[in-house]
């Protein structure tokens, strides 16, 4: 299985909405995502790019970011207290990695991004298929 | 009135609870191309014919952009886009964001991208104050 550092990779923006949250990520040229049907995914349209710890780091933001916890508690949902958005969190699947939100890439349609359905509903059962992905290769 | 089926959905925390009574449950379902709705995955229903009620036990986040027509309208708490207000010859009009709020079939239902981006501000609001859905948006005290 190919992780997240296969290819080519450079460090891309992103960020929210109010551009009061920046971010930059490493990805290769080839981005694997995944769109998940969980109850807070399919609210908030989140659709994963998970990277290890190390190839994400915030610009600018973090005193805009609200925190939303459920559940276990684990995930840290961040969303900007501004507008919204949630460009980046730290999912439970990979609470060593982060996950960012394809969405919240800069000009999202110049990139190759292969969007694969996670079926979050089963959590328990299909997380451990993430659990790669925040890890160095 | 004849205004049959009611929808209903809330943003992931409860905090902000909507129901929608459409006149038809034929509605389209729009994917507004905007950098903002991009982001939030949104799909839009509006109905003008219908009636929505937003509920939220406290204020709602209000956030402006762009021709700064529209209140968006946001849940505090979970972050969650739920729709989106103007006021226009004193009505109250809303876009509900259907994917938000996991309102039924809407949420589910596929979306036709729409882009508003080449509009003036006399089209944007003459576009909602006839399409927007009428409504009311109750922002309740904490007790």
């Amino acid at each position: 299985m190919s992780g997240p550092a296969s290819g080519s990779s450079a460090w891309r923006g992103g960020g929210c909405h109010c551009k009061a949250v920046r971010f930059e990520v490493q990805l290769p040229e080839t981005i694997e995502a995944q769109s998940c049907n969980c109850s807070v995914c399919e609210k908030t349209g989140f659709v994963h790019v998970i990277v290890p710890e190390n190839r994400f780091r915030l610009v600018n933001g973090e005193a805009q970011l609200t925190a939303y916890t459920f559940n276990t508690g684990v995930a840290k949902h961040l969303f900007c207290s501004v507008c919204g958005i949630k460009s980046f969190y730290r999912p439970r699947s990979n609470p060593d990695g982060w996950s960012v939100n394809a969405r919240c890439l800069d000009d999202p349609d110049s990139l190759d991004i292969r969007i694969e359905a996670f079926d979050g509903r089963n959590w328990e059962a299909n997380a451990g298929a993430l659990a790669h992905l925040s890890r160095e290769d | 009135m004849g205004l049959q089926p009611l929808f209903t959905g809330q943003c992931h925390c409860g905090r902000v609870h909507a129901t929608f009574r459409a006149s038809t449950p034929d509605l389209q379902v729009r994917a507004c191309q905007c950098g903002f709705c991009r982001r939030h995955g949104a799909k839009n229903v509006t109905d003008t014919d219908g009636f929505v009620e937003i509920t939220s036990d406290g204020p709602l986040l209000r956030y402006h952009f762009g021709l700064m027509t529209a209140d968006v309208l946001l849940c505090p708490v979970c972050g969650v886009f739920v729709g989106s207000a103007l006021e226009a010859d004193g009505i109250t009009r809303v876009s509900l964001n259907a994917s938000g709020l996991a309102m039924q079939p809407y949420a589910g239902s596929d979306a036709t991208p729409v882009d508003y981006s080449g509009e003036t501000l006399h089209e944007r609001l003459d576009r909602r104050r006839a399409r927007w859905t009428p409504a009311r948006v109750v922002e309740r005290s904490p007790v």
